[in-house]
């Protein structure tokens, strides 16, 4: 399962993508939105993708993973729109036979999402609005 | 287990379809814009001409003039895939200049 949704995200729903009677660990993190950014008062936030871009990039990355990890399998979904604080902006399911590769996999997953995944988020404070930038992006200035 | 396959392994078949003369004439890439840059831009997509031998990177530079404080560093995106920023441009792709990322 690689989707980028407009709706709240249940993390059940994730995981069965990736649970099977093979897998000694069912590992979920869920990435959520946070109230504040440096001292700024975060009054609302709003994701937007390249979805069409994004969703081949998350299977990319789950390939990744599993060659990496062998048995590993991995699901991701990424909420778009406007996300209320303390909801669930990204969630990543990892099955894996024992629960070491399950912690390094799922790591790895939204180390890499943060990394190429193209999906933006803009915080709205009391006081003006910005375009949040991962510390995982390496563009180039031209 | 599905074998991973990456559609985006460099210096695939993708365009290499005949390769007789260099055309002349200008090519049309579609530009689609995303967060910080489209607001700067005032546009979600559009049509462009490029000279032949134009590069993803001075499509940026083109379009989007460096400021005084420089250009937004960026990745490049063309037909859904990452690629540096001297790829040549080819008729018909779509190209996507990918701002500073902020999902997760």
């Amino acid at each position: 399962m690689f989707e980028i949704v407009s709706e709240p995200i249940d993390p059940r729903q994730v995981e069965a993508a990736v649970a099977h009677d093979g897998a000694g660990a069912v590992l979920t993190f869920a990435g959520t939105t946070r109230d504040s950014f440096e001292g700024r008062r975060v009054v609302g936030l709003a994701y937007e993708a390249f979805a069409e871009m994004a969703v081949p990039e998350m299977r990319a990355i789950a390939d990744q993973a599993a060659a990496r990890w062998p048995g590993v399998r991995l699901a991701m979904v990424h909420r778009i729109g406007e996300v209320p604080v303390g909801e669930a902006s990204v969630v990543i399911c990892v099955s894996a036979p024992h629960r070491g590769a399950a912690y390094d996999a799922s790591r790895f997953a939204i180390d890499a999402l943060k990394e190429r995944v193209p999906v933006w988020k803009k915080e709205r404070y009391e006081d003006g609005a910005a375009w949040k930038e991962n510390a995982e992006f390496a563009g180039e200035e031209p | 287990m599905s074998e991973p396959h990456d559609p985006c392994e460099p210096h695939d078949a993708r365009g290499a379809s005949g390769g007789a003369a260099e055309p002349a004439a200008a090519l049309v890439v579609t530009v689609r814009w995303f967060a910080v840059l489209r607001e700067r831009r005032g546009a979600d997509e559009e049509q462009v001409q490029v000279a032949p031998g134009t590069t993803a990177a001075a499509l940026y530079r083109q379009l989007l003039p460096p400021g005084p404080q420089g250009a937004l560093p960026v990745m490049f995106a063309v037909d859904r895939c990452y690629v540096p920023g001297d790829t040549v441009l080819e008729d018909g792709v779509e190209v996507v200049f990918v701002p500073p990322l902020g999902g997760g």
